[in-house]
């Protein structure tokens, strides 16, 4: 049988090809269209190939506790990268334009939709610092001392000061797909990690602007240069970064604006949030300012306002996709920076590529140093050694560093050997402080985030403590930033919200985070009642008890606690289940009974399961959310009401009606 | 603690707030000039009006509880309502919120009496207790414009519930300490006095 089958695919391979070469008018069965897919089938299988190393990893269980994702993938692409050397096959490298355009954004955007903005603005002042200062001090201090060993020939290659400078300028930027890569696996608190990686986010208006000042410079040539060129470099910092985050609240407008009104076109809405975003990069790079502080801050505003906007369902998909999108650039960005270091030209100088790591590390050090001082002074929450430590350690350079050293342009003799120093200390900061900075943090006992839902007790008592400090502030004569919080939360709930969502009234003060996590929590809780319930009937009562007993206390209701003691008691289980069936369906009509906007079929998400369902649940929800007064008057509902139930559903179109 | 009207602040006077409370001379100086500012009728002392003539304090939704809060901790004997503020108490109040430092273990800016002002705030019949009710009081003030009353209650009740570990329906202040175990009151709650 099988040799039939054999006979029978070389038959049709011969045939193909006999066809092909014939280009006569027959009928082609079977063509080989490798040119039409090429790239797009390249990329596709870099893609899986990353994707599979990753789940590989998770998998390798001993490998992947030292060793950080982003080494293993800088070292599954050294090794493709070998490979397809050895075979002479064409393999791409990563040039910058793709970098930049296409896997960088993704990134960004994570990083500022999931932007935890309260921990932002309250370290604001050491962030802009960080960025601002730390990254020229590095640069100048970087690059001075490089220059100088220069003058001493030490190293093989020359450059002039202008070309050390460039140099010098991609090498300190702190990069924030390295951080996120490192940070996230060692869930350091917040307050460090939101230092470290606001300074990487921001530092990119400086390092940009640096860069392209000394690569014009550089071009330029030393003795053709004014002192108005050196001003107006000086001046571009705060065009380029203030300019990008122009465009990022623009756009931010933008997208909250169209959202508001998709309602009825609700698969539309996603469209708008990935789209402009992203048209936010390409505008900034297009106007040469800053694209990370761009789309960065595009996602920071945004949230809040679509969160109003789409429904919770979507705001899932959307939160889903976006780290779908990030992940998978950060993998590829790590393989194809392994990739690169096979296929980039290179000129290997030991004593300049010590010489750049040695500085790096000293500078950013001193740098830490100097600055936490100077901050300490006008700050309440005050970093300690170990802060500074792990700030300082947690410089670390990536692949934006690799993507502006490469497109350096070709004139400057000393290229290669910048691009080979630059690999090396990513590779260092990467495999070497990333192993080490795991092991160092558990034994510096650094304060690690913590791991548990928000009780309804902090949310409340959170923001109480905000209004009280405010107060006590005004009365203490000083403004400081609970005033400025509270007033910009005022001025947003009154103002800004009811332009840029929906159904929102002007109010003076702003609930809806808490009854959001009201809703969420007692979500969770029936949600879990449920789960027991079902377990229950499986009758797998043992294993139940020990999870549910060992889960945090905290936002457990009396009653489940109740249950629990009942449970230990071991008292029968029908008793037991009636007990849960209360339960339950006491939180779910509180649920149902509790917002107005209750969907009634299909169970309120966007998309339903096949298309029958879907014209269904359309025709039921557009008429519940027209107004109250004309709902009597609407045929399709009413001739949903008379054939349905009529109970339940009579008793939602009262609630809708009441509130 | 009636009214010392000293309209002038002496040096011992600042030598003796310097003992008590962590600030140092420059900052027990500001505040006293603030202390003034706020006492327009020149009294010597501050009465609620004074407090509540600050204007970003009358759009403070818990504005007047505030206030209370200060009469409240300032009155020594605790039945005692005062009316009245003079400079030592009002410095007394305010040094609740220096941010605790390591090296001088003063006793009013610990995390104890930074709690004890907050729950102070909630407590408003003073009996050491928040109740269901008063704890609903405050809620309305703080969001009551936004929801239905049904959706207050419940949120009401559901915070209670997490607290309440006695049930007994009402919050002591070990509970309301233990509920807010896990939130960085000492940073939450600190002002930086300038120098």
């Amino acid at each position: 049988m099988s040799s039939r089958l054999f006979v029978f695919i070389l038959i049709c391979y011969a045939t193909a090809d006999k066809i092909e070469e014939s280009d006569s008018d027959g009928y082609k069965l079977f063509t080989w269209k490798w040119e039409e897919v090429d790239q797009v089938y390249l990329i596709t299988v870099w893609l899986l190939i990353a994707a599979l190393a990753k789940i590989l990893f998770n998998l390798m269980k001993p490998i992947s506790k030292w060793l950080p994702d982003s080494s293993l993938l800088i070292i599954i692409g050294l090794a493709l990268g070998w490979v397809l050397h050895q075979t002479t096959l064409i393999g791409t490298s990563l040039d910058s334009h793709t970098f930049f355009l296409y896997l960088l954004p993704p990134i960004i955007f994570d990083a500022g939709y999931f932007m935890p903005n309260r921990a932002l603005f309250e370290n604001l002042d050491s962030i802009l610092v960080f960025s601002v200062f730390g990254t020229l001090w590095n640069t100048f201090a970087i690059g001075g001392s490089l220059l100088l060993m220069s003058h001493y020939d030490l190293f093989t290659m020359s450059f002039t000061t202008f070309e050390i400078f460039i140099f010098s300028s991609l090498i300190s930027a702190v990069d924030p797909v390295a951080v996120i890569a490192i940070f996230e696996e060692i869930h350091v608190n917040e307050f460090l990690f939101i230092n470290v990686f606001g300074e990487a986010l921001f530092n990119d208006g400086v390092t940009v602007v640096l860069y392209q000042m000394f690569k014009s410079f550089a071009l330029i040539g030393s003795e053709n240069l004014s002192t108005l060129d050196y001003v107006k470099g000086g001046l571009s910092f705060f065009i380029v970064a203030l300019g990008g985050a122009v465009i990022g609240v623009v756009f931010a407008v933008a997208v909250s604006l169209t959202t508001k009104y998709t309602y009825d076109v609700r698969i539309l809405a996603p469209v708008f949030i990935f789209v402009l975003p992203y048209m936010a990069y390409l505008t900034a790079e297009m106007l040469s300012l800053s694209s990370i502080i761009g789309i960065a801050v595009c996602g920071m505003l945004m949230k809040q306002y679509i969160k109003g906007n789409i429904t919770p369902a979507a705001a899932n998909s959307v939160k889903y996709f976006i780290k779908m999108l990030a992940q998978s650039s950060e993998t590829v960005i790590f393989m194809f920076l392994g990739l690169s270091t096979i296929t980039s030209q290179h000129h290997f100088d030991l004593n300049f590529i010590i010489a750049t790591l040695f500085f790096c590390l000293l500078y950013r050090a001193i740098g830490i140093i100097v600055q936490c001082f100077i901050l300490n002074r006008f700050r309440a929450k005050k970093f300690e050694v170990v802060d500074q430590f792990v700030l300082s350690y947690g410089g670390l350079r990536g692949a934006i560093a690799y993507g502006l050293v490469v497109s350096i342009p070709a004139s400057i003799t000393a290229k290669p050997m910048f691009v080979t120093a630059t690999i090396a200390v990513i590779y260092f900061t990467v495999f070497l402080q990333g192993i080490t900075v795991r092991p160092l943090v558990n034994w510096l006992k650094v304060k690690k985030r913590e791991e548990r839902d928000a009780t309804m007790v902090e949310s409340v008592y959170n923001k109480y403590l905000d209004y009280m400090m405010s107060g006590v502030e005004d009365i203490a004569g000083k403004k400081g930033p609970y005033t400025l919080i509270e007033n910009f939360e005022r001025f947003n709930a009154k103002r800004i919200k009811p332009i840029l969502m929906r159904h929102q009234k002007k109010e003076s003060f702003d609930a809806s985070k808490i009854i959001r996590a009201y809703e969420k929590i007692t979500l969770e809780d029936a949600i879990r009642l449920a789960s027991i319930k079902t377990t229950i009937q499986s009758g797998r009562l043992e294993s139940t008890v020990a999870v549910h007993s060992s889960s945090n206390q905290k936002t457990v209701t009396p009653r489940h606690l109740q249950l629990e003691k009942f449970m230990n008691s071991g008292e029968n289980i029908d008793s037991l289940y009636s007990l849960f069936s209360d339960l339950l369906d006491r939180k779910l009509l509180e649920m149902n009974t509790k917002s107005p906007a209750s969907e009634v079929k299909g169970g309120g998400e966007d998309i339903q399961d096949d298309y029958m369902t879907e014209v269904k649940s359309r025709s039921n929800l557009a008429a519940m959310f027209r107004s109250a007064e004309q709902l009597d008057s609407d045929p399709a509902y009413n001739r949903q009401r008379r054939q349905s139930a009529g109970d339940l559903d009579a008793k939602k179109k009262n609630d809708f009606l009441r509130v | 603690m009636g009214n010392s009207s000293s309209l002038m602040l002496r040096d011992e006077e600042i030598e003796e707030i310097m003992n008590e409370t962590e600030f140092n001379r420059n900052q027990i100086v500001r505040l006293y000039s603030r202390f003034l500012s706020l006492d327009k009728k020149g009294q010597g002392y501050l009465s609620r009006d004074d407090f509540l003539n600050v204007p970003e304090l009358a759009v403070n939704p818990l504005g007047d509880r505030i206030v209370d809060a200060f009469f409240t901790l300032a009155s020594s004997n605790g039945d005692n309502e005062e009316q009245q503020l003079n400079f030592r108490q009002f410095v007394r109040i305010l040094a609740h919120f220096q941010p605790i430092s390591r090296v001088k273990k003063n006793a009013l800016n610990s995390r104890k009496d930074k709690l004890l002002f907050a729950f102070k705030m909630y407590d408003l019949n003073k009996n050491d207790y928040i109740t269901r009710e008063e704890f609903k009081v405050i809620l309305n003030s703080m969001v009551g414009a936004n929801i239905t009353s049904d959706q207050l209650d419940k949120i009401a009740d559901r915070t209670i519930e997490e607290a309440d570990a006695d049930r007994d329906g009402k919050i002591s202040f070990e509970e309301f300490c233990r509920a807010m175990e896990k939130t960085d009151i000492e940073e939450k709650m600190s002002i930086r006095f300038l120098n």
